[in-house]
This record gives C-alpha cells, structure tokens and sequence, in this order.
C-alpha cells in the first residue's frame, strides 16, 4: 500500500495514501470531534464539528472528507479551531430542547459529550425554540426530531447496513426532519433498530427502552445472541433483575474516554474491548428479542404429572422421580427406548452433558437434537476452513452464494455481504430461486429454478454437466460458463451455502473447495448458512444419531428426554400421538410448550440470560454467553439438572459444579476444541476451532457425482422461477418459542400467541 | 468605454425568439464555423483567450472549466445550461431565454462540441414554465434545421438537448445541488472534490455554465476571443448583463462592458436615484455578494477584480440600489428570512444558524433588542462564514456582518429604541422585561 508523510500539529506521520485525515489524525492520537463521520459509511460534511486547518487551503476543511495527499501540513487544535468547533456546538444546542434529565439518552450522549468538552460555557441561544413533540416511527422505534442534529447516520446505515431505504429526509432548512419511507412518515422496515444504535443523541430511541433506565442504573453484560447460527455479539443491559436492552454500539470507536465513561458500569478489561464479529450490528430478534427472560409465563418451578394434570413438585421430588422411571424403563425394554433429544439452542456445555448422560448412564444410541436442515453430510466431507464474518466482510473479493435467504435468516451475514461490496467492491454472485429483495449490492444474479439448486454445484464441479444444468436450472450454458469461471478463477473465494442445498449437494459444497485449492494456489473458504445458533455445537457435541420419526415411540421408544425441544411445534402435530403414546416424557423448558404440556415431568430450566457457557457458530467460532442476571424463579442450568439426576442414579457426569469444568472436559475431547479456554474466549472474543478436513483423496468423487446427477434428475423440470421476493419479515417476523413471549414482538406483528394452559401451583 | 450589444443585440427584433429571425442576425454560424473549422480543443482555446468567466456567480474562468474535463474517459459526458436563476434580484436568464433562445441553445451546441458531450441539459426554474416551453420550441425549431440530434450539420457530430423544470429550490442553483435535482434525487450540494467536470451527473465528466455564459459563446467563436476580450477588461473579458434593481428611476437589464463604472451606471444608465434622494448602499451581486456603501461605490467599476478588491463579488450581475431612506437592519432581515427558507438543511451552521439570525433580527426589529444583540449577530455571521458545506451559508453570512460593519447604526437604533422604553414604560414593550433580568 502506497503511503504518504503528513505533519499533524507538527508531528510527522505516515499514513497509507487516500485515508481519511480524520482517522489518520485519530491513530496519530488527535481525536477529531465529529458528528456525522462514521467509520465505512459515506462521508456526508454536515456536521462541520471536525473543521480542521490545512496549510494552502483558504478555509477550514472538513476531517472527515479530507484524503491525505503527500507533504499535507494539519493543524487540529488552535484558537481559530477551537472557535469553529465553539461555534458548531452553539449552533447545535441552539433549538435542541437540552432536555437531558428525561432524555433517554442522557449519560451517554454523543452531544452531551461534545458540548462538555467542545462547548462555551453558556448558550447564547436566547429565542424561542421551535418545539416538535416525539411520536412513534413503527412499533419499534420513537423520533424526536428536535433532539435530532442531522447528522444522517440513521438514514446512512438503514441503506448500507441493511439495504432498506426505509429512512429519509422530509422538509428543508430547519424544517428537515428524518421520515420513515410510508407516506404518512412512518417505517416499513425490518425493524433492525441499527438506526437507533448509531443515533448519536436521543432522537430516535426503541419503544422497550424508553424511560425504563438510564445509563448509571445498568449493569451491562456482554453475551451471544440466542437466535441465528451468525453469533453476534451483544451487551445486555440490566436494570433490577430485568433485559432493558440489547445494543452492539462500538463506543472506542469514538473516543476512548467517553467509552469508558459510558461503560463505567462494567469496565472489565475483556468485555470492553470491542472485536465483535458482528461490529455493531443486530438484527430484530436479536436486539428485541430478549424480554423472553422477564416474561411472567417463564416456568419457575418443576412440574409433574400427577393424576393426569401437571402441578407443581419440588425439584427433589421431580429428579427423584425421574431418575426411577428411566431406570424402570431402561430396566424393562432395555437402552434403546430411551431417546435423548437436544435444541440447537442450548448451550454446548448442556448439550455435552445431554450426550455424556445419554451414552454412558443411559447408555442408548437415541442421542441427536431437532434439525431443520441435515448439515451431518457436509460436516463430515468438510475440505477447507470455514468463513468467519470479519474475513467475509475483509478478505473475500470473491463470494458466490447459492440458495438461502440471508437478510431473513441470517441477517449478520447479509450485513457481511454488504460491507464485502462497499468497503472493498468485492464481486457478489447469487444463485437463488427467488430475487432477494436486499441484497441489491449484488454484482450479479442468477435467477434458477426453485429446488434446481444441486444443478448449479454440479456445473461447478464437472464442466461435462453444463448442459444438463442448463436444463435443469433455466440458466443459460453461457450463465453457467460465467459462474464457473467466476468460481475457478478466484484467488480468494467465497462460498456460502443456504438450506437449499441437501443431500449430495451439500457434500458437493463441501467438496468443492478441496477440489478448487488442489487446482492451484488459492484461498477458499466456506459457510454454511445453519439455522440456530448452536447449531453446530449440537453437532459437534454429537447429538447427531438419525432423527426419530414418531411412529417409533410407543412400539420402540417409551421414554423421551428432551432438552429445550418443542417437537410439536418443531416437526408437526403427529408428535402430539407419539407423545402419548411414551410411557416417559421429560422436558426440559422455559415456557410450558405444546410439547413441555404433554410431559410426565417439566422442569425449569435457565435461560442464555441466566448462565454461562458457550456457543458455537456457523463459522466454527466459540463465544461465551455469560450470567447477565440474577435468579428470579427456582431453576437451573439443564446440565446440572442432568448432573444431579445422574448422580440419582449412581453416575457421575463429572460436571463438577460449573460450565468452565464442563468447557474443559469438552476441549479435551471434541476435535476442533483443544486448547480453548473461558479465560481465552473473555481475552479474544471468538476462537475458530479447527475443524478436521477430509482430504481430497479420501472423498470417491465419481460416486459424488453420479449422486449428484440422480439428485439432478430428480428435479422437478416443470418448476418456474419465482418472480416475487419473499415477502420482508418472512423469517425475521415470524413467532418461535422465544420470540412470542416478547410482549414488543407480538404487539407489533399482532402474533395471536396460544393462551398458556393453566397450571395448578 | 464604448457600449456594444453583444447578448442583447436582438432583444428589441420583433419575434427575436424565432429561428428565422436568428438565422437571419448570423444566427448559428458560430457552430457551423466551429463544426467545419475548428477541433474541439481549439474551441476551448478561443474561449479561454476571450477571458469569458462564469455569469452564474463564481466567475471562474469558462475556459478553463471546459478543458479540465478528461478527454481520454470512456464515460459518457454531459452539458448543463444552469438556468435556474433564483438569486434574488436576478432576472437577466430570463430576459435571454425569452428573447433569444436560439443563442442559448447554440452556445450548449459549441460546449458540448468542446469537450464531446452528446447530451445536453438545461435544468430551468420551475416558475419559468412558459420559458421551458419556448426553449422546447426552439430546440425543435433547431432539429428541423439539423443543428440538435444526429450528425448535425453532417459533420458526425451529435448532440441532443433536454429540458428540466426545477420544484422551486434556490439551492438547485447549486452546480452540485442541481445534478442530484437532476437525476432525481433531493437537492443536496455534494461534497468537492471531486468537481463536476471530472464526476457529475450520474459520475460522468460534465460542464456545467449558467445561461448567460452559454451564450456569449457563439459571438466568441464567430469573433474571435481576442475581440471579446478586448471589450472588457484584461482578467473580465466581455460585456455582460446587468439586472438593476432597487431605488433607481429605471430598473431593468442592461448590458454593459466589464469595466464600466457602477456609478455612471445608476446615474446615466439607470436615470439616477429615484425622487432625486440619496444613494445609500448597492448590493452588487445577487443578495449574496457584500453590501457597498455609497462612498465605494464610487471607486467601483462592473468587474470581478474591483469588486474583489472591495471584498465583495459581482456574483450574477444583479445590482441592488437603496436611497438614503432604506434601513438596512430591514434589508438584512428580509434577506436572511430568504437565506433561512432556501437552506437547503444538509449542514449545521447554515441550517442553524440563519434559523438563529432570523429569530435575532425578528426580535430585534420587535424593539426588544439587548445591548449585545448587534455584537451577537455579527458573531453568528462569522461563525457561519467559512464553515458551511456549500457557497449559500457563506452568501447568508456575507449578508449580514459587512452590513453590520458599514452600516452599524441602522442595528443599533433598534436597541436603543428598546432601552429607551424600558426605562420609560417597561411594562409596556413585551419582552422587555427579560432586560432588566439580564
Ligand atoms: C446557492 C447557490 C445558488 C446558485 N444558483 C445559480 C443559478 O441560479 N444559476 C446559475 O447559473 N448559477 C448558480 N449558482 C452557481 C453555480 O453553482 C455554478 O457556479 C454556475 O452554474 C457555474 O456556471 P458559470 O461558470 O457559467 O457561472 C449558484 C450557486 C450557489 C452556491
Ligand atoms: S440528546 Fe443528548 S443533549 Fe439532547 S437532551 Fe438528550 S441527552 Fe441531552
Ligand atoms: S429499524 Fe433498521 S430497517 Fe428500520 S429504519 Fe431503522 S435501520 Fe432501517
Ligand atoms: S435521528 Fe439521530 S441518527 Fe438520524 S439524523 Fe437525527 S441525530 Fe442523526
Ligand atoms: S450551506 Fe446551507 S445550503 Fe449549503 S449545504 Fe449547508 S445547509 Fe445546505
Ligand atoms: S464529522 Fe466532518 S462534517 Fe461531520
């Protein structure tokens, strides 16, 4: 990279060429006041807070627009400049209502901050101000305008972060006010509330935070979140044992004393540094999705069935009874009727435990978890690393991505593919069924037919099958050409797979990067596009037995353990029957769930609010959740309800009273996890385990293929295209176990939650 | 100096708009000679000697903004004919487009031949309706004759020409403004560099001129740069129309050489003061240029140089006369109220702080001024001036302290009557209370 000197307040620096000057001043350790810079949004010059002074230019210069050329002479700190920034915050203040004491905002204000330290000492702002109330934007999000200092963030990340366009600018001069995109001004959005986050004061603030807390109040705990296999990270804001918020804001980024003055709550060295693989995104679910935590339907104590009706029990009695019935059952129909289910969901300590309890004290083969999408295949022909989020957004020129949906269901990495194309103009080829309606940033779209997706890995993989997928996809050979060419002639390649792709596809994907670096000297990497955000752990815990049908309880299986599993409304009502027809069920639950009702035992377990541990995500990345709250009903952690039933009937799991003990249990044995520790993961953020590759020799390529082509045939040729998008909120806005008891959510999107069955207490 | 009509030569021709008259008056044998003639460099040559500067307000040398467009792009290239004439006082683009659009159109035909543009704009006021209708006649009076579409004249040359109406923003004046208006989006200035001749409309290489500099173009191809030089001064070549307004006994648009004196102009030209009275102030370009005292413009000739020298701009050539009678705190007052309304909003000391001159002057006109009012004012002029994202904070400011530096008095009355009442009647002056708080 071509760098060049320039002289900030008389000290050389170098810098690469083209930078900002504004953050080549900020690492030279002059940090520029700024309100409208943002690092990798547009620079837009509205503020006029980072006036600084560059020798041969006529008048002050913006920092934030500003390139350094070579032999550029700055000054940032002088009298005239003092004055300027004096001015921009007179200016600012002038019709702001300063209504910091109930302002939302107050305590960790971006204009607060900068009026501090940049301001006079006195408004001089001595006319009447124009007031504007604050009203609601969408369900989600309130505006005041007149806290509102334009400064175009919002409007800037709702384009770039997530490719809405939801926000703009109404009125001119003065009168400009920030409008949501429908025409009486409010929002039809994804309602990702990334707006509010970048907001520098308390013009726009989120419905569930409002007038709740203020800054001082919190203890903030930073977590993963429990929702999409991406793995972002987020702060969990705390306020008398209650989730107030969730927010991902990078508060370094600015100013390293304002972050520490606004994290003061919980300035323990790790969880201040901000290295998140997702920077400061969140998504709906992940930013209002929490309040399930502090949901009154949360089961707060063990339930057991006595003649015929669930009613309360003492946690002695339930795991008593528990650890009977399963060695009755073990005893009279022997291991095998006993089956162990997980939720990818869980944390990979509960479901190690769940593994461990299932195959040494049970000792039965039944130990799997509730999958939507069989990714087993593709993890055992695994060729090349995964793709991790921050490499996708920095590395990757070239990213071809075949079937799913991301800004639905896995919103980060949409965010990831964006950033791809606006920070570094990397090339984004989709294959997909249907247009996706925000991923426009794409270089190129492939429009196939729906189901036809395993054509496009066969082309890719055998140039002879052109034709044949041509026929199948409704691609022209030319298209197919071009992806291939696109595809084997990337020095850093991109590949990521969405649920689309199965079965011998999906050994395809894994295959094929193996296949493109023993072509020469290149880089690829893959991601797969998972559901749930322990999706992989629950796999790499080995809950990876087939899947029951529910034709086998009853004449095969008679007790069902499940862990955080709602099998009936995951797989479908044939599971009501099945139920049944166990002479067992225990589940283990946050809400009582259709299937948590069917039970013979339920017991309350604890959510990712309430317990450490670790997830796994889609790029192999291990991240701790961590106790953000304290204990509000009697339940406890799923692995040590599993210990202590366990140790009931004679076993020692070997837990050892704490998620670290199990962590460690876990590095020693599962592939990939050596060498991780809590205390790494708090030092680091995520850790990628290394996951065994398949060597290419190893893999019958011929046989892959003619599966392959059978999988091709099989599709149905008579399929169109899909003209339409998929509707926005298909999967983001669509209730699950959690997500209905978040009184926001089901407000908004007017969810007709099922009334929870009465229990007797 | 001798006064030739050179943008104004036909003006006073009955159905001076039609291209038979044009045609006739030596009506588009600039593009002839330049298509048959002249390469394109060499046209830019001739109007870089004709010293021709910008009549839009900046002034910069037109010339010269021609050639910085890149030749060797592979982007499509652009001409704008900024018509969108809004500065108040000015009115000199309308008279021109109403009387002699062919000349407009022919001078778009010679810049887009200068740097090989295909494509021509003329985004226009909206208020201008009747004139974007003339334009369109003209410009299809033009294409029947073959001087607009395909291969004109036969040289293998083509260009076509549109006309845009404005929706009745100032700021849409602004070059930059003006192409996001353009290509549809809100007018919001964009940031320079990079500048328009490199990335404008749509990202592509664009010459952008106001009408009035488009159209002295042909005379300077027909003539010869040299000759149109030579009727101004040496840095302001030509001659150029002036939009008078004010307290003279005859308002109007004159065209007058560069150089010309100011005062001869309101007392021959103009017919003097009206009612005989004192001249007071000039405002010389546009309400966005520094208010003159009667004593500088004395010394004042119409050209870029004297009025720089007086730390003022001759901006678009619109004169603004006040007699002795004006009270300039009023002319300030009603010039910010205009600078307030058009902000465009994109950046904080402009958006803020004409809101905050207007609200001051409004109350200080109320009667209700304080002591320091007058300093205040002068202060906010100063922290805008400098510090804004586009030339219009500047012209807001730039309105009101040379005001307050020449005519101090005309503020402090204001002040003064206010103080006066509150130790006569407090109770009866609202607000005045607040200044025996202070
Ligand atoms: C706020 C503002 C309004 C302007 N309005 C006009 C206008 O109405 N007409 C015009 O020709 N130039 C206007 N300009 C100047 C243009 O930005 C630009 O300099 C001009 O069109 C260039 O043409 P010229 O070089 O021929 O003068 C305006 C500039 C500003 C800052
Ligand atoms: S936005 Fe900031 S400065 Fe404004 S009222 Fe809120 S806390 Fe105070
Ligand atoms: S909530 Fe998200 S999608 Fe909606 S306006 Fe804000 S940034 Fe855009
Ligand atoms: S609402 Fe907030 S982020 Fe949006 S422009 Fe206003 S101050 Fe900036
Ligand atoms: S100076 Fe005024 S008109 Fe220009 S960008 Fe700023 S707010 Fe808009
Ligand atoms: S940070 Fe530079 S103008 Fe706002």
């Amino acid at each position: 990279m071509e760098t060049v000197k320039v002289i900030i307040n008389g000290k050389e620096v170098e810098a690469p060429k083209g930078k900002l000057l504004l953050e080549v001043c900020f690492d030279a350790g002059f940090p520029i006041p700024n309100f409208c810079y943002y690092k990798d949004l547009p620079p837009q010059a509205a503020c006029r807070m980072c006036l600084v002074r560059i020798e041969k230019m006529g008048r002050l210069q913006t920092a934030c627009t500003m390139r350094v050329s070579e032999g550029m002479v700055v000054t940032t700190e002088s009298e005239e400049i003092r004055r300027a920034r004096m001015a921009m915050v007179d200016f600012i203040l002038a019709n702001h209502p300063l209504d910091c004491p109930v302002c939302d905002k107050g305590g960790e204000c971006e204009l607060q901050w900068m009026a501090m330290n940049y301001g006079d000492l006195l408004a001089r702002f001595d006319e009447q101000k124009d007031a504007t109330g604050e009203y609601p934007l969408s369900p989600f999000i309130w505006l005041d305008p007149q806290r509102c200092i334009l400064c175009y963030r919002c409007i800037r990340v709702c384009d770039e972060w997530v490719e809405n366009h939801a926000l703009g600018v109404r009125g001119r001069g003065a009168h400009s006010v920030i409008v949501g995109n429908r025409p009486d001004g409010t929002l039809a959005c994804e309602h990702c509330g990334n707006c509010v986050e970048v907001c520098p004061v308390g013009a726009l603030t989120s419905t569930n935070f409002r007038f709740r807390a203020r800054p001082w109040d919190i203890r903030d705990t930073v977590t993963t979140c429990t929702y999409c296999s991406d793995g972002c990270q987020l702060r969990l804001s705390v306020r008398d044992g209650r989730v107030v918020r969730a927010w991902a804001k990078d508060l370094t980024k600015m100013d390293a004393e304002f972050a520490n003055k606004v994290l003061f709550s919980f300035r323990t060295a790790p969880e201040t540094r901000h290295n998140w693989i997702n920077e400061e995104f969140l998504c709906l679910k992940g930013r209002y999705g929490n309040e399930f935590v502090n949901s009154p339907d949360r089961l707060r104590v063990p339930l057991l069935r006595r003649n015929g009706r669930l009613e309360p029990a003492t946690w002695e009695e339930a795991l008593k009874y528990v650890a009977q019935r399963i060695l009755e059952i073990k005893r009279t129909y022997g291991p095998e009727s006993i089956a162990c289910i997980g939720s990818p969901r869980l944390t990979n300590e509960d479901l190690y435990v769940l593994a461990k309890f299932g195959r040494q004290v049970l000792e039965t083969p039944h130990v799997t978890h509730a999958m939507d999408v069989d990714w087993r295949p593709f993890f055992k022909r695994l060729t090349v690393p995964l793709l991790t989020q921050p490499e996708l957004r920095e590395q990757m020129p070239t990213i071809l991505l075949i079937g799913g949906n991301p800004p639905e269901y896995n919103p980060l990495t949409a965010y990831s593919l964006r950033a791809a194309v606006h920070r570094h103009g990397a090339r984004l080829y989709i294959v997909s069924a249907r247009p996706i309606g925000r991923l426009q940033v794409a270089t190129r779209f492939f429009h196939i037919r729906p189901g036809s997706e395993p054509a496009v890995w066969l082309a890719l993989l055998d140039e002879g099958e052109v034709e044949r997928a041509a026929e199948a996809t409704l691609l022209t050979r030319e298209e197919l050409y071009e992806l291939r060419r696109f595809v084997w002639e990337a020095d850093r390649l991109a590949l990521l797979v969405g649920r689309e792709v199965t079965g011998p596809a999906l050994e395809a994907a894994a295959v094929l990067g193996g296949m493109l670096q023993a072509k020469g000297e290149r880089i690829v990497r893959v991601l797969p596009l998972l559901r749930f955000n322990n999706s992989l752990g629950a796999l790499d815990m080995g809950l990876v037995a087939e899947m029951l049908v529910p034709e086998q309880v009853g004449p095969q299986i008679k007790a069902l353990y499940l862990m955080g599993c709602d099998l009936v409304r995951f797989y479908g009502d044939a599971w009501r029957q099945a139920l049944a027809r166990a002479e067992l069920v225990v589940a283990h639950e946050l809400f009582l769930t259709r299937t948590a009702e069917l039970a013979h035992v339920v017991l309350p377990a604890m959510s990712f609010a309430e317990l450490d541990g670790t997830f796994t995500n889609n790029a192999g990345q291990v991240q701790r959740i961590r106790r953000a709250l304290g204990v509000a009903g009697d339940w406890r952690p799923d692995w040590m309800i599993i210990d202590q039933i366990a140790a009931k009937m004679g076993a020692d799991l070997g837990c050892r009273h704490s998620a670290a003990n199990i962590f460690r249990e876990i590095a020693e044995t599962i592939p990939g996890y050596q060498g991780i520790t809590y205390a790494r993961l708090n030092e680091e953020g995520a850790i990628q385990t290394e996951r065994p590759l398949m060597p290419l020799e190893v893999i019958d390529r011929a046989r892959l293929l003619e599966r392959l082509r059978a999988q091709v045939e099989a599709i149905d040729h008579t399929a169109e295209r899909l003209q339409e998008p998929a509707p926005l909120g298909i999967g983001l806005f669509e209730p699950g176990t959690l997500t209905e008891h978040v009184p926001l959510l089901r407000q908004a999107f007017g969810w007709d939650v099922r009334e929870s069955v009465e229990v007797s207490r | 100096m001798e006064k030739v009509r050179v943008l104004s030569a036909r003006f006073d021709l009955p159905d001076s708009h039609t291209i038979e008259v044009y045609l006739r008056t030596g009506g588009y044998q600039a593009l002839r000679k330049a298509l048959a003639e002249m390469t394109p460099e060499a046209v830019i040559e001739e109007v870089k000697r004709s010293a021709l500067r910008g009549r839009g307000g900046a002034g910069f040398s037109t010339g010269m903004k021609w050639s910085f467009v890149p030749k060797d792009s592979s982007k499509p290239k652009y001409v704008i004919a900024n018509a969108d004439e809004s500065e108040p006082g000015t009115c000199k683009d309308r008279v021109l487009m109403e009387k002699d659009p062919h000349a407009v159109i022919e001078g778009i035909l010679l810049a887009a031949y200068a740097v090989q543009a295909h494509l021509a704009f003329i985004y226009i006021r909206g208020e201008y309706w009747y004139l974007k209708e003339r334009l369109e006649y003209a410009i299809e009076e033009a294409r029947a004759h073959g001087f607009v579409g395909a291969n004109i004249l036969g040289s293998g040359f083509s260009c076509d020409i549109i006309v845009h109406p404005g929706a009745g923003a100032y700021i849409c004046g602004e070059e930059t403004a003006l192409m996001e208006s353009l290509e549809g989006k809100r007018g919001y200035p964009r940031i320079k560099p990079p500048f328009p001749a490199v990335v404008g409309l749509y990202g592509c290489p664009t010459v952008i001129n106001n009408v009035e500099t488009l159209a002295s173009v042909p005379p300077i191809i027909l003539n010869g740069g040299d000759w149109f030089r030579r009727l101004g001064t040496e840095k302001s070549g030509g001659t150029r129309l002036f939009a008078v307004s004010g307290h003279v006994a005859r308002p109007g648009v004159y065209e007058l050489p560069m150089g010309y004196s100011m005062k001869r102009m309101i007392e021959e030209d103009c017919g003097g003061i009206r009612g005989g009275k004192r001249l007071k102030a000039v405002i010389p370009g546009g309400s966005s240029a520094p208010i003159l005292t009667a004593e500088e413009v004395e010394q004042c000739t119409l050209d870029f140089e004297s009025l720089l020298a007086l730390k003022s701009m001759l901006g678009s050539g619109a004169i603004i006369v006040m007699d002795e009678d004006t009270d300039i705190a009023q002319v300030v007052y009603r010039i910010t109220k205009f600078y307030e309304h058009e902000s465009c909003g994109w950046c904080v000391p402009c958006r803020e702080g004409t809101r905050w001159m207007r609200k001051l002057l409004e109350r200080l006109l109320r009667g209700e001024g304080r002591p320091k009012d007058v300093d205040l004012l002068y202060e906010l002029a100063r922290n805008i001036f400098g510090t804004t994202h586009c030339p219009l904070g500047d012209a807001a400011a730039w309105a009101v302290y040379p005001a307050i530096e020449k005519f101090r008095a005309d503020f402090e009355k204001y002040v003064r009557a206010a103080a006066v009442s509150v130790s006569a009647e407090p109770s009866d002056v609202p607000g005045a209370r607040r200044l025996l708080v202070v």
